[in-house]
């Protein structure tokens, strides 16, 4: 029998990003809130400090700050044909656990989307014509414009201190800056990272070719900046271990550095550490959400009333729970009908490789998550698709984030895979090879989506996550255009060999490439095709709010967080500000 | 005691001003384990062995790692570390000869302060050391500065073993933005919320930590072949100009690479000055020509060298050494004198000069050639496993 515990104004799911940003925005709107993190509690200082911090084995091998499989994973299978499995051991994506979540341990790669992408139909039905999408393919627009979202990309960055370069200044271009982005309304708050010898080959190699090289915007830091919330983060010291770590600099912008202190001291804030929720509670009529029933840490079963609810878990875990929790129809590949679930999608990537003579020292030991040059030319809908035959694209760069010594061993094609030859190339190679990222979108297709297991259960007996997923044709079409131009690029940078392929299927599960998993609960205006309104209200309890990436429509070409946050900070101010004053829908159906 | 410290050196400032320019040119290429002529001006105030001396606040100065010290001296010339004796005595120098000082006091061992080994500082100073400070926002000083201050080369300087009055005086030239010639305002934001007891509590903290021995760093980072006086390449060409901020001496190798982050044009010198070096030139990655046993058995076998003297060797009827070890099973062992990789050119430099790689061995330099270094370990190559040949 479930204890229960008086009632709070709000409870948060989860609180990394969006439980952060989310627990600032309602205790300052005067609201009490309760975090529910099923994860531990661990802070810059003691818990992320050197030199144990640095250990590859523990954090990246190991996966020490990932989500434990033992407890709680996803199962997978590549079509609605096949049986899933579930997953052992995370390789492909890494969702993260423990306050602060995912994005203590992300690169700090922080780019915009573009209004291309939030009007993805609607921009390529204009450009392209009607019958240009190609079959099965399900994207659509997400209900809000990147016009709309500026403010709130732009207090997002402030927030975090992102070191950029504009290429759009409230209309004007400028060079170096991304010149396809769209028009921000000031300069980053602190200038880019130092460029690395790679990259600076890159953007003479891009220049070369016409392209419009720019540094890619970094939440490592180029210079210490204090934020409006009065915290005040420290310049990188470009140590390489950022994906898949902590940083111990405060150098990296993360729910810790940026803002969880200021909500921790929140008199009417509580954090609860090591609450698992089991689900979501509805009302009697099932229109209303009552509260949430988790596990504490003492394995005892809580329920927590709230009269607003924030579901602000991992992409996966907040679909999971709204499908736990039977809010909104489960999305059904067979008849395209139903919601839940429905439109997942990946990132597609591929990573052509330059290797230099023995003259050329790459260094790629000396970088952070999120320094290096890259080009948005091929990027989303910057170039003309109408020859092409697909849809969406990627940005290419020279963004290697780290020259571990267990992780990084580049060796050309025709290497021994273990050895004395293996080791000799790698001791050739290691300190002069340059990789080459090609990180492309992901369009929905309809047999793409995410369901309950009917086989598999977690630690609590509940159905795990059912992914199905493979790469659609569109993606793999754009993988390979977009991964020669690549290629051409490494030929321009003069090395001696140049390798790569483009992304092929089936997808693999076991091999690393992104942990940019979106979609399931996505965004929009009509709610046969959406979970949730433009605010990231749920259609079918107006007090839920599912807010993260889970509401990404499909996926763009760049890295989704900065978008994830001016999302959070969009909802929270249509929280606050509308309803707030007037509970209830916030669009009618 | 501050005052007086200052005085007594700008006292030897005024004595030594005067001093030629030409009394410090160092001839650059200079061997870096001989000490320059020049740097008995140094000897003054940081000792006979760079141990330093607390009664000037002179830090010491043995075993810092050889970017930080031509970096500091780069910046004491320029203007951008600010002391009036330092400042002086840097400009007099050439850019080479700052590097030829900083090689010859990186690779000395000095003897440990007396304080080294009395931890008597608060607990305060171990905390802040090894955590940071969670309410303040300050990191732990480990994170760059190494576990127990030993310094991370090549640009964080080990603080284990300096002096009370050196360190703070140090953290608080930071603290209060008289120092700030450190990379992104690093020692600016960490030290800055601390109080004037954290200060204190650091500084007690380190002081009492033993020096770390000089870092072997020629042995753990590869040197690439090839580093030319001067050194444009094709790859210089490519991009490094002034734009490739974060980059990278090119030719240089990874160290080189490494400095020129901070030290802009200095590491091109840096890297000249390094190549002709006799003890460099053997750590270079440059192809060791494969040797003749034969020969290398004839040149332990005469006892020209001494070698049979210290070390019983397989297959020498003479050698019967009891001194040093015992070198059979040579070819299979992993380390070289407990302590560098075991594989032919570091082999091959070892013999021609082992202190130079390893400043506490036993062994002395016995006057061996390359050429007689390389027939050498080819015969010690040929002592595998089980030592009979």
């Amino acid at each position: 029998m479930a204890t229960a515990r008086a009632e709070a104004d709000a409870v948060l799911i989860g609180v990394g990003l969006v439980g952060t940003l989310l627990g600032r925005e309602l205790t300052k709107a005067g609201l009490t809130v309760v975090g529910l993190e099923r994860g531990e509690p661990r802070d810059t200082v003691p818990d992320f400090q050197g030199p144990q911090m640095h250990d590859e084995l523990r954090f990246a091998v190991r996966q020490a700050l990932m989500q434990d499989t033992a407890r709680e994973t996803l199962t997978f299978r590549h079509t609605v044909r096949d049986t899933a499995l579930p997953i052992r051991r995370w390789a492909s994506f890494l969702p993260g656990t423990g306050l602060g979540g995912s994005m203590v341990h992300w690169n700090g790669q922080t780019f915009r989307f573009q209004e291309d992408d939030f009007r993805q139909r609607t921009r390529l039905v204009e450009r392209y014509g009607r019958k240009f999408i190609p079959d099965g393919v399900t994207i659509q627009d997400w209900g809000v414009t990147g016009a709309e979202l500026e403010p709130y990309f732009d207090r997002f960055e402030y927030l975090l201190g992102t070191s950029g370069k504009a290429g759009n200044l409230r209309g004007r271009k400028i060079a170096g800056g991304n010149v396809f982005e769209d028009p921000r309304s000031r300069e980053y708050p602190t200038p880019p990272q130092k460029e690395p010898y790679g990259s600076a080959i890159f953007r003479r190699a891009a220049e070369s070719l016409g392209y419009h090289p720019y540094p890619q915007p970094s939440c490592n830091l180029s210079q210490p900046y204090t934020n409006p919330e009065g915290l005040t983060l420290k310049t990188c010291t470009f140590c390489g271990y950022c994906e898949r770590f902590a940083c111990e600099h405060f150098a990296k912008s993360t729910p810790q550095t940026v803002l969880l202190p200021v909500v921790l001291k929140d008199r009417n804030f509580e954090l609860r550490t090591g609450c698992n929720v089991l689900r979501i509670n509805l009302d009697s009529a099932r229109r209303t959400a009552t509260g949430v029933t988790y596990v504490d840490a003492a394995g005892r079963e809580v329920e927590q009333r709230a009269r607003l609810i924030i579901l602000g878990a991992y992409a996966l875990n907040s679909v999971r729970l709204l499908l736990l929790s039977r809010i909104g129809t489960p999305y059904d590949p067979t008849t395209g009908r139903g919601v839940v679930g429905r439109n997942y999608a990946y990132q597609t990537m591929s990573y052509p490789q330059v290797f230099y003579d023995e003259s050329v020292n790459i260094n790629p030991f000396m970088r952070s998550g999120a320094n290096g040059t890259v080009i948005a030319d091929f990027a989303g809908d910057n170039f003309d698709h109408g020859p092409l035959g697909f849809v969406g694209g990627a940005y290419i760069g020279e963004i290697m984030t780290n020259g571990r010594p267990i992780g990084f061993h580049p060796v050309p094609p025709g290497t021994p895979s273990w050895g004395l030859g293996w080791k000799r190339a790698v001791v050739r190679h290691y300190n002069h090879t340059s990789t080459i990222n090609v990180h492309g979108s992901s369009v929905a297709t309809r047999g793409n989506y995410l369901d309950l297991d009917p086989t598999y259960r977690d630690a609590w007996g509940l159905p795990l996550l059912r992914m199905t997923f493979d790469f659609p044709e569109n993606d793999l079409k754009m993988s390979a255009y977009v991964t020669q131009k690549a290629i051409d690029i490494g030929r321009a940078m003069g090395g001696r060999l140049v390798t790569g392929a483009p992304r092929t299927g089936p997808y693999d599960i076991t091999e690393y490439q992104t942990t940019h998993n979106t979609g399931g609960a996505i965004m929009g205006t009509d709610p046969s095709t959406s979970v949730v309104n433009r605010y990231l209200q749920s259609w079918d309890a107006p007090n839920l709010f599912v807010i993260g990436a889970s509401a990404y429509p499909q996926n763009a070409s760049y890295n989704p967080t900065a978008t994830l946050g001016a999302l959070a900070y969009w909802a929270a101010d249509a929280i606050v500000t509308k309803y707030l004053k007037s509970p209830g829908p916030l669009m009618s159906r | 005691m501050r005052t007086s410290g200052l005085l007594a050196v700008t006292g030897l400032l005024a004595v030594l001003l005067p001093a030629a320019h030409a009394q410090f040119v160092v001839p650059s290429g200079q061997d870096s384990r001989q000490r320059p002529p020049a740097a008995q001006h140094c000897v003054t105030c940081h000792g006979e062995r760079g141990q330093g001396n607390p009664a000037f606040q002179a830090p010491r100065i043995a075993g810092q790692p050889e970017y930080y010290l031509a970096k500091q001296l780069g910046d004491f010339a320029a203007g951008r570390r600010r002391h009036p004796a330092m400042e002086a005595f840097a400009r007099l120098l050439a850019p080479e000869d700052r590097v030829t000082f900083a090689a010859y006091y990186a690779r000395l061992e000095a003897p440990p302060p007396r304080r080294a080994g009395l931890n008597d500082g608060p607990e305060r100073g171990r905390v802040l050391a090894t955590r940071g400070d969670d309410a303040r926002g300050v990191q732990a000083c480990a994170n760059c500065h190494g576990p127990g201050g030993i310094g991370q080369p090549p640009a964080s300087p080990y603080l284990a073993g300096l002096d009370f009055a050196y360190l703070t005086m140090a953290l608080q030239s930071w603290k209060d933005g008289t120092r700030t010639n450190d990379a992104g305002a690093q020692m600016a934001t960490a030290v800055g919320p601390l109080t004037g007891e954290d200060i204190a509590a650091l500084a007690l903290y380190y002081a009492a930590l033993p020096p770390p021995r000089p870092w072997p760093l020629d042995i753990v980072q590869p040197v690439i072949q090839g580093t030319s006086p001067g050194g444009t390449t094709t790859a210089r060409a490519a991009g490094s100009g002034p734009e490739a901020a974060a980059g990278v001496g090119q030719r240089a190798p990874m160290r080189g690479a490494t400095e020129g982050r901070g030290a802009g044009g200095a590491s091109g010198n840096a890297a000249a000055a390094r190549a002709d070096e006799p003890g460099r030139r053997v750590l270079q990655n440059a192809p060791v020509p494969e040797g003749d046993s034969a020969r290398g058995r004839a040149i332990l076998a005469t006892g020209a060298h001494g070698c049979i003297a210290c070390h019983t060797i397989p297959g020498i009827r003479a050698a019967r050494g009891v001194v040093g070890p015992p070198l059979a099973g040579l070819a299979s062992r992993s380390l070289i004198a407990g302590s560098l990789p075991n594989n032919r050119p570091t082999l091959v430099a070892f013999l021609e000069d082992p202190p130079a790689l390893v400043p506490r061995t036993g062994m002395p330099d016995v006057g061996l050639t390359r050429e007689e270094a390389i027939h050498v370990a080819a015969y010690l190559g040929t002592l595998g496993r089980t030592g009979a040949r």
